[in-house]
């Protein structure tokens, strides 16, 4: 019987994932806007995720610990885009602005 | 395996899936308008659901379509939208100054990410002197069902064994709840007394 498991390597999963944890690092490093950079974030969590769940998936099928971890994973997630995106509000509130290389108060 | 329908299937979803999920990354990196990013960023997150459920994992599929589009996507663009700003205008720029060299240390760090997967095709040996040269790396692919009614087996798990870091995270979101709102408003704002 054939199976996505048995079609498709898991190497390829894993460079998927690989391209998009490095699309969520660019974006964190070379956008100005703060959002921008939180969406970046987002991207690389999700690419750990896929990870996570192709190695569940490919390894240890009969076991439930990959999904409980990226549940749990999901759930801290939703917290820190939560306080993030607070924090960009609150920065907007103060400076009237959310580009990140404009936020220049510890430098001096 | 000549003409094999199935996988040929299996193949052409996981490529699709594959597709839309880089095709909306990289919408969130080149897209001017931090909204369409956002767009591309639900367009991402509705892909690696797909993944999730070529993979076998229903719930965690669902749970990504409820969490990541329904919540986190929604509220980036709660506050795209109340932070109006700059950025529509032509001349700001996008990026910051460092782009180009984040472009340059993010493919170096690409590379490295592969050199283990597809370590055959490289003939570099990065193991320092008087160990062994690197190996390619595999893993033990089981040929195990799946955990069969998983929904029931992980809520199972959850009150369970995991049960500990389930109250934590309970906690924690309890925490980022009041925590969120207390950061966000508006400090001028007073509470009139009742």
């Amino acid at each position: 019987m054939t199976t996505a498991v048995s079609v498709i390597p898991l190497n390829w999963y894993l460079l998927l994932a690989a391209a998009l944890f490095c699309i969520g690092i660019y974006a964190a490093l070379s956008r100005r806007n703060a959002i921008g950079i939180l969406m970046g974030v987002e991207l690389m969590l999700n690419a750990v995720n896929l990870n996570l769940i192709a190695f569940w998936r490919y390894v240890a099928p009969n076991q439930l610990t990959g999904q409980v971890f990226v549940l749990f994973i999901i759930a801290v997630a939703a917290a820190e885009a939560a306080v993030g995106l607070a924090l960009v509000i609150s920065l907007y509130r103060q400076r009237a602005t959310i580009f990140a290389d404009e936020v220049d108060l510890l430098q001096g | 395996m000549s003409l094999d329908i199935n996988a040929i299937l299996m193949n052409l979803s996981f490529f699709a899936m594959a597709a839309v999920t880089l095709g909306g990354a990289l919408g969130v990196v080149l897209a001017r308008r931090v909204f369409h990013s956002a767009l591309f960023l639900i367009l991402s997150f509705m892909g690696m659901a797909g993944l999730y459920l070529l993979l076998e994992a229903e719930f965690i599929a669902g749970v990504q379509v409820m969490v990541y589009v329904a919540d986190i996507a929604v509220l980036i663009l709660f506050a795209v939208m109340l932070t109006p700003h700059r950025l529509e205008l032509k001349h700001v720029a996008v990026s910051n100054q460092q782009r180009w060299w984040a472009l340059v240390a993010v493919g170096f760090f690409f590379v490295l990410l592969l050199l283990p997967l597809f370590a055959p095709f490289f003939t570099l040996n990065l193991s320092p002197p008087g160990l062994t040269p690197t190996q390619p790396v595999t893993w033990q692919v089981s040929s195990a069902a799946p955990v069969p009614n998983s929904i029931q087996a992980l809520g199972a798990a959850l009150m369970g064994p995991y049960v500990l870091p389930f109250e934590v995270l309970g906690l924690l979101l309890l925490a980022i709840l009041v925590g969120a709102v207390f950061v966000a408003r508006d400090p001028e704002e007073h509470v009139e007394e009742i």
